[in-house]
């Protein structure tokens, strides 16, 4: 075979190498493609008015309190607005077109941690076929991809050991998002560990605050716009757990809804509580492996106890159980179970409507989800107890 | 009188090449009349005619086939011995064409004379049969299709309890049943580009474990499976199973799944929900699929980090 190499980064690709990217990146395409024409709920019922009216009003709608999400999502919806072509294509077309960059960026992170072009190559094409992926963007018309992808490059810049552009990264997930907190605890104990200054965080409000000064200066209160995602968050209460498999799956999620509601806040609150305690009493050598183990850890714990979670709030695990399989290829269980879970709730939601039952009950899937949780659970605690990966105490190095 | 008898049916006789001993060739006549009487009871629940006959005969064909492709992988008469006379009663072989008219071993013959050929050395005639194969599976499921006189199926899997029994069988049918053969495309080119780029020499061993795992992926994932897509699956995982004594409860397993199918789609219902055997089906690929993945590990040189 003609050897004849184009250099890309640092990475060398060879024809068969550019045959299986072209092959995978026009299938990945085809499946969008066949998928865009469906029209959903979240489309005809948020995203096409808020469009329509952003059509009408111009920037003045970002004055108003008709919509619930960050100002940030709504530049890109009034973007699109003043494009000339049909809303919902050029809507499903730029979140398809995120894909692919997750994608790529997978494949980069995946280049980073193991160094194995094949893996890397393969990465990027596997990603594209995660059904969560392309049902979230091209079925669904959900916009989960912006924030994944700047998680993505987060990680991407921590592996990379440049903590600033990292945290850049986070707050930008942020600004789209609230779902990123939900693996917030694990930068704590990055700050604790010196891998994150005190300053890097001040990314996360500067951040935000800069995303929703165009709302503010085109008259949306600023109290309203700060408080924007308290106000989401006091929408769809009507379960303790709409369509996530968490614990409230197991014990009941219409009863006490107000009680529970507050109450289930405060205990994962309090569980994180701990945790960070327990994780924070001692200094750890920081391995791409442990960040990524901490990550999903949180990313399943998180939603596991929040109440009112949505079916797709396992995207965020979803994604960084690929990276763990991809660090460690015994952990491959992981993405298969964990996208099979986030697919199933998907598919619930997207074929009944929300109402029917998926075919296996919820009940099941959230002692699956448990499982899980206590496997990387596991798989952290032991990492931890490693005296090879403990470094001298605080107290005993100042000494 | 006692001791002559004792001896006579393990004595050994030589017929060419061939060894075998009176219990051999005793259990050899007797499984393939019990094949024939298992298979008597059921013929007419459908049509008699000459394709089933003929289909009743391949499946002796088929048991033989697979008699020597097992000879071949493990060297072992026994084995081999073994193969034929539990094909000869495979409840599933039996079902599909006695029972049911359906006759898949028309197709499903030539993937395993593909392998044989492949096992041989003749590569390119195995690929050719395999490919002949599928020209025949999908060309019947077409003919099938056409006789169900349908505008669009309603449903994403015929009875062959797959990802679809899991995910829900009966949204975006029409968009879902492309979409998925695209991810399986490019499930089996990731597959391809992996064992070209990794350089994995196809000995027999991976080949079978290779067979018996594209053999359960395919109807996994293919949208509009049959009940009986299980088919040469159960046939692999035997096969696989005289090569890996302690697989033993995968061509158990398979064999259950696959016979619930033909249940659930002749009787009407079966007495576990089909989501079961899906989540059972997801398990025996995992397994393959680790198996697979470690023996294309062994035999995987030293590499630069480039690679």
């Amino acid at each position: 075979m003609e050897q004849a190499m184009n250099k890309r980064g640092s990475m060398k690709f060879d024809r068969m190498d550019l045959l299986y990217l072209a092959a995978l990146t026009v299938i990945g395409l085809a499946i969008r493609l066949i998928l865009r024409v469906v029209t959903t709920d979240d489309w005809a019922m948020y995203w096409d008015p808020w469009i329509s009216d952003l059509k009408e009003m111009g920037f003045s709608y970002l004055a108003t309190d008709r919509y619930d999400y960050t100002p940030t999502f709504v530049y890109i919806l009034w973007v699109i607005s003043k494009l000339p072509v049909n809303p919902m294509t050029a809507y499903k077309g730029l979140h398809i077109a995120l894909d692919f960059v997750a994608a790529a960026i997978m494949g980069k992170i995946s280049w980073k941690v193991t160094g194995s072009k094949t893996k890397s190559i393969a990465a990027y094409g596997l990603m594209l076929l995660v059904p969560t992926i392309w049902a979230n963007s091209a079925l669904w018309a959900q916009c989960d991809i912006i924030f994944m992808t700047f998680l993505l490059l987060c990680f991407y810049y921590f592996f990379e050991d440049r903590p600033c552009l990292a945290m850049f990264f986070f707050g930008m997930a942020f600004v789209f998002k609230l779902q990123s907190l939900f693996i917030f605890p694990f930068l704590v104990i990055l700050w604790v560990n010196k891998r994150v200054k005190l300053q890097h965080f001040l990314w996360i409000p500067a951040l935000y605050f800069l995303s929703i000064v165009p709302a503010w200066i085109a008259g949306r209160p600023l109290l309203e716009l700060i408080n924007i995602y308290m106000a989401q968050g006091a929408q769809d209460v009507w379960s303790l757990s709409i369509k996530w498999p968490n614990i409230y799956q197991i014990i009941g999620n219409q009863f006490f809804l107000l009680e529970y509601a507050s109450s289930g806040t405060w205990l994962i609150l309090g569980i994180l509580m701990i945790l960070m305690y327990a994780m924070a009493r001692k200094r750890y050598r920081i391995t791409n492996e442990f960040i990524v183990q901490m990550a999903l850890f949180f990313a399943i714990l998180t939603p596991y106890f929040l109440p009112h979670m949505h079916e797709r709030y396992g995207c965020v695990a979803d994604i960084l159980a690929i990276i763990y399989a991809l660090m460690n290829i015994k952990k491959f269980y992981f993405p298969l179970a964990h996208i099979l879970i986030s697919f199933n709730c998907y598919m619930a939601y997207l074929s009944h409507l929300g109402s029917d039952e998926p075919p296996i009950y919820y009940g099941v899937w959230a002692f699956a989800e448990l499982g899980l949780l206590i496997l990387v659970g596991l798989d952290v605690w032991r990492y931890m107890k490693d005296p090879e990966n403990q470094l001298p105490d605080a107290g005993k190095e100042a000494a | 009188m006692d001791d002559f008898l004792r001896d006579f049916i393990v004595k050994k006789w030589k017929i060419g090449r061939f060894t075998f001993t009176f219990l051999d060739a005793l259990l050899a006549v007797c499984i393939t009349g019990t094949g024939i009487f298992l298979r008597l009871p059921v013929i007419n629940h459908t049509v008699t005619g000459p394709e089933k006959i003929g289909a009743v005969v391949l499946d002796y064909v088929l048991a033989l086939l697979c008699a020597a492709i097992v000879y071949r992988c493990t060297a072992g008469r026994n084995r081999a011995f073994l193969t034929y006379a539990i094909l000869a009663i495979y409840p599933t072989v039996a079902a599909n064409a006695a029972l049911w008219n359906v006759n898949a071993v028309y197709y499903v013959i030539l993937f395993f004379v593909g392998f044989y050929l492949y096992t041989r050395g003749y590569r390119a005639l195995g690929g050719f049969s395999v490919l002949a194969g599928v020209g025949i599976a999908l060309y019947r499921l077409y003919r099938w299709q056409l006789v169900l006189s349908v505008a669009y199926p309603v449903s994403l899997t015929r009875g062959w309890p797959n990802f679809y029994e899991i995910i829900g069988k009966t949204a975006f049918v029409d968009l879902l049943d492309k979409v998925f053969l695209l991810c399986l495309a490019g499930l089996l080119l990731t597959l391809a580009y992996c064992f070209a780029r990794k350089k994995v020499r196809l000995t027999q061993d991976l080949a079978l474990q290779l067979f018996l795992f594209l053999a359960v992926l395919i109807p996994y994932f293919a949208p509009y499976m049959p009940a009986w897509a299980g088919y040469t699956a159960d046939i692999a995982a035997l096969l696989y199973f005289m090569r890996r004594k302690e697989r033993f409860y995968l061509p158990m397993l398979h064999l259950i799944v696959s016979y619930s199918a033909y249940a659930y789609d002749i009787n009407g219902e079966t007495k576990l929900p089909m989501v079961v055997f899906s989540v059972i089906l997801l398990g025996i690929l995992v397994n393959v699929g680790v198996d697979l993945y470690r023996e294309a590990l062994g035999q995987e040189p030293e590499r630069s980090a480039n690679s």
